[in-house]
């Protein structure tokens, strides 16, 4: 017999799901054009729509081209992306090691976005700290507050 | 008194141990009525309605019934179970006792023990198929919990803010003060971090 303590018990379960999926309801709703032209990583191009993000980059100095594509969580700036899909085009060495050192052979991507009068940076914290200066056009999720 | 021991589901009927044959359901339902009326006079639309529910038959298969039970009984020796009482019905031999035996698994208190027909089955506390599925519900749910929570703690992000003569420096990592030349400082907020690729130390005007 089921009694309401324990319907309770599951709507309980049910709301801190929703409360943990949150992040990822919410990148759902992204609809922004991505663009960063950094030294020493080169021009990234990145697109994201209902919930999907596609990045390009392309290297300046070794002419090789990443795509990457995954989904997008984002809630109060900060961001976590998990790929999907990956190609990268004019690389050589694919061995193991070389995959295993390369930031663009992460499967998971987080960090912080980070608004101001005088730009817009991407704080990463996984796979590594780095920051970014990133030109974000369009809103990340259903709530975005930095929305242009 | 002589036991007549009815067995459940086949109905087949047993007295001293010796089959008697088998009945069809409508013969059992018949000669239970009789049985557990002791004595009583019951006349042909009764047993029709019990013998045949929802179902319209004619009063002859009533006496056919009648005469298949009494040629099962007849052939263990075993007369004037039934009696019939012309134009009224029929009624059971008070000399006769009916007994019924049902199968081991629907039984709960050992083997061989009788259950009479309209005894309530015994109740069995197996989880019924709303707690499974709420269970089942339960258990996913909480595996998710736990994979989405292990994935935040894993990857989670740690924005440290510091503040270096009323300005605010924000960002992810150790920040380095050695390498702020505040000479050169004019905002409010600034954001710092490791450039790619050579992960030197940067910092930049937010505010």
């Amino acid at each position: 017999m089921i009694n309401l303590s324990n319907i309770l018990f599951t709507a309980s379960l049910l709301v801190i799901a929703f409360s943990l999926s949150t992040p990822f309801i919410n990148g759902a709703g992204c609809n922004a054009l991505l663009h960063s032209n950094t030294e020493g990583l080169g021009e990234l191009h990145g697109r994201c729509e209902q919930g999907i993000i596609y990045v390009t980059v392309s290297h300046d100095i070794t002419k090789q081209t990443y795509s990457a594509k995954g989904r997008l969580a984002y809630i109060g700036g900060y961001y976590f992306i998990v790929v999907d899909a990956r190609e990268i085009a004019g690389v050589n060495n694919t061995s193991d090691d070389w995959k295993k050192g390369s930031y663009f052979y992460r499967n998971i991507y987080a960090g912080v976005i980070q608004y101001g009068k005088f730009g817009t940076y991407l704080l990463s914290s996984s796979p590594e700290p780095l920051i970014m200066n990133i030109d974000i056009r369009g809103k990340m999720g259903f709530i975005s507050p930095h929305y242009e | 008194m002589v036991n007549i021991l009815l067995k459940h589901p086949e109905w087949e009927l047993f007295v001293n141990e010796k089959s008697a044959g088998r009945l069809n359901f409508a013969e059992s339902k018949v000669i239970t009525m009789l049985a557990s009326a002791g004595g009583d006079i019951l006349d042909k639309h009764q047993l029709l309605d019990n013998g045949w529910p929802s179902k319209i038959v004619s009063p002859n298969s009533l006496n056919v019934a009648i005469k298949n039970i009494r040629g099962c009984l007849d052939s263990v020796d075993c007369q004037d179970v039934i009696i019939t009482h012309p134009k009224r019905g029929f009624s059971w031999n008070a000399a006769y006792h009916l007994e019924h035996e049902y199968p081991q698994e629907e039984q709960v208190w050992g083997r061989g023990t009788l259950l009479p027909l309209n005894a309530s089955k015994p109740t069995h506390h197996s989880p019924s198929l709303k707690q499974i599925a709420l269970l089942t519900l339960n258990g996913m749910v909480v595996i998710y919990i736990i994979a989405v929570s292990l994935f935040y703690l894993i990857y989670k992000v740690e924005l440290q803010c510091q503040t270096i003569d009323d300005m605010s420096f924000c960002g992810v990592g150790k920040l380095r003060q050695d390498k702020i030349t505040n000479a050169a400082l004019s905002g409010q907020k600034y954001v710092y971090g490791y450039r790619f690729p050579d992960k030197a130390f940067i910092y930049d005007k937010l505010e």
